[in-house]
């Protein structure tokens, strides 16, 4: 048997393949999570009690599951590059707290409403669940570019810029779920919500781009490049193929399309990242990589059980497909 | 460890239950208010006796076994449990121990100790049966102690838990194998008392593990005080210090509301069929309860 410690398995290039993983979980999370902060937000366009609850009702199996993408890229970052963890972290201290503050929010918000019925209970409980859905994808957005460009503070312009362009994107992605998940009056005022959602993106998303362009040279000529002016462009192309599939009521091609945009998004912070994978540092990859036997370890985990984390959440996807029936709640 | 913390939260469970449904027992048989669904208490207080006697005497039995494990890999954590300062052979384990001065209450030193102790009792947990051994004290390593009187008193205080919920199973089980479940104030009293005995010797437990590791964050690799983040302010730890326990108490307390009034609305209806009832009391289960869920 060769021996693990002393080069990567088959001579594969891991470095660059664990950059792309890292990068791909986000983008997971950012797409299935994000319907979740999505249906979230929307919450706060709802009165009826009974459309509350089948908001609650669409995304009650799979938010927590969804969740746990976060957990992975938290610890595929550690693993793979745990110095570009280690900086990052202690870098955007306090935004990493405030994400973990969001979050608890929004995960605790649900069980609480539900607990009681009181109407005064239930208004403060509902504000929390929207409050915590909509901070969550907007400090987020804030970190992944915060992170692309190297800024030592936490509120930056092309921050700020990216997190309101996450928070949209996270709506048009949670209205083409409910477009799945829901019928009648909440479906077509769901739809009306995601279409507005996805051209603000657009034009939040290219807002961004102009703001890292100027604020941060170095990036300059990675911004310029034809991968990225590609992904922009095909990214145009998803935001029209969305308003299109949702008016004709087709909403898994919208989904789809939501789905496309959040993976085009991290693949243009990726492109225009690498090769280095810490802008404040100028760490690169091959640089910021783990040693070379956790690194061959890590490697063979991962492919026995990313395809039985993906194959399970195929799973839980299909038996839990199709409309929410009435009477089916989020508990 | 994984065996004795995983034991430790079914223990805990189960005294909170018990504590829960000895408070419903006790008002129904003993002080004769009317209880809905009586005997779904009782049958609860029993699942969680029977809980108990499985888990009480376990968790003493692994936890002489951890201790052991901590001797050998973390010499001086065993030490700062037993308040030892010099090296010494044949160590006595102090089950009950009286400081001569009220300063051993924060500087407890086993030399000075006044107590009742099982002669050669520590050497004899740490080597696994050698009253003779010898235990490494605090003064021949090199890295600085633990504070000792922490771990050394909430070590105490998880033992000595430990043992009184082995006294409740078989004092409840007793009871109940006498058929005096339902009549024993007494007992009732010490379950209610004992509710969250097990969370605290949970609690205790912890802070002889990761206090009495100290100043070791990873044991002989790295120091607690090397592990900080190079670029975090006092300002900012503070900050999130302060946001962490306020957001727990205030979680705490959330949670503390919640299970009142759960504990308050009783079981819930079970579809299928009614909830079997004491036949002294015949009132349905309050209906919020199923329209809540």
């Amino acid at each position: 048997m060769t021996d693990l410690a002393s080069s990567t398995l088959f001579g594969l290039p891991l470095p660059e393949i664990w950059f792309g993983l890292v990068f791909f979980i986000l983008a997971m999370f950012l797409f299935l999570d994000g319907f979740d902060f999505g249906i979230g937000i929307l919450f706060a366009t709802r009165e009826d009690d009974h459309e509350k609850e089948t908001l609650f009702a669409a995304i009650g199996p799979f938010w927590d599951g969804n969740e746990v993408w976060l957990v992975v890229f938290g610890g595929a970052l550690f693993a793979a590059f745990p110095e570009v963890y280690a900086n990052l972290f202690s870098r955007y201290y306090l935004l990493m707290f405030a994400i973990l503050a969001a979050l608890g929010l929004r995960g605790l918000s649900p069980e609480m409403y539900e607990e009681r019925e009181d109407e005064q209970w239930r208004r403060y409980w509902g504000w929390a669940f929207v409050v915590g859905s909509a901070l969550t994808p907007f400090l987020l957005g804030m970190f992944a570019i915060n992170w692309l460009t190297g800024v030592p503070g936490i509120v930056s312009v092309p921050g700020v810029l990216g997190g309101l362009a996450v928070v949209a994107l996270t709506v048009a992605d949670g209205a083409a779920f409910l477009g799945l998940k829901t019928r009648g009056s909440l479906r077509d005022d769901a739809s009306a919500y995601g279409i507005r959602a996805v051209v603000a993106y657009l034009g939040l998303v290219a807002l961004t781009l102009v703001a890292i362009y100027v604020t941060t040279p170095a990036l300059q000529s990675a911004l310029l490049s034809l991968p990225v002016i590609a992904l922009v462009l095909l990214s145009a192309v998803l935001v029209a193929g969305y308003v299109v599939a949702t008016r004709r009521g087709e909403y898994l091609a919208a989904f789809a399309s939501a789905a496309g945009l959040v993976f085009g998004l991290v693949t243009v912070i990726a492109v225009t990242m690498f090769p280095v994978v810490d802008r404040a540092t100028g760490l690169t990859v091959t640089e910021g990589i783990v040693s070379t036997l956790p690194l061959n370890i890590m490697t063979i985990m991962m492919a026995l059980l990313l395809p039985i984390v993906l194959s399970y959440f195929g799973v839980l996807y299909s038996v839990f497909s199709g409309p929410i029936e009435s009477g089916e709640t989020y508990g | 460890m994984f065996l004795h913390m995983q034991n430790s939260a079914v223990e805990s469970v189960a005294l909170f239950m018990a504590g829960v449904a000895a408070y419903f027992v006790y008002k129904h048989y003993v002080r004769g208010d009317e209880v809905e669904n009586a005997a779904f208490w009782v049958k609860t207080l029993k699942i969680a006796i029977v809980a108990l006697v499985i888990t009480a005497p376990l968790q003493v039995i692994h936890g002489d076994l951890y201790a052991r494990h901590v001797y050998e890999t973390q010499p001086q954590k065993f030490a700062a449990m037993e308040a030892l300062w010099e090296t010494d052979t044949y160590v006595p384990e102090y089950i009950v121990a009286f400081p001569t001065d009220l300063s051993h209450i924060l500087d407890p030193r086993a030399k000075e100790l006044l107590g009742i102790g099982i002669p050669g009792g520590a050497s004899w947990l740490a080597s696994g049966g050698d009253p003779q051994a010898e235990i490494q004290g605090l003064n021949s390593f090199e890295t600085e102690a633990p504070p000792v009187a922490l771990v050394f008193w909430a070590f105490r205080i998880m033992v000595g838990l430990g043992f009184w919920f082995i006294l409740l199973a078989f004092w409840a089980s007793y009871r109940w194998y006498r058929g005096e479940l339902v009549e024993d104030d007494l007992l009732h009293k010490a379950f209610m008392g004992s509710s969250l005995l097990g969370i605290v010797a949970v609690e205790t437990g912890w802070i002889v593990t990761e206090v009495g590791r100290q100043p070791w964050v990873i044991q002989d690799v790295m120091l607690t005080e090397h592990s900080v983040s190079p670029g975090l302010t006092g300002a900012e730890a503070t900050f999130t210090l302060a946001g962490f326990v306020g957001g727990y108490v205030l979680l705490l307390a959330l949670y503390t509301y919640v299970i009142r009034r759960i504990i308050q609305h009783g079981p819930p209806e079970i579809e299928g069929g009614p909830v079997e009832t004491d036949a002294g009391t015949d009132t349905p289960p309050e209906a919020e309860v199923s329209v809540d869920d």
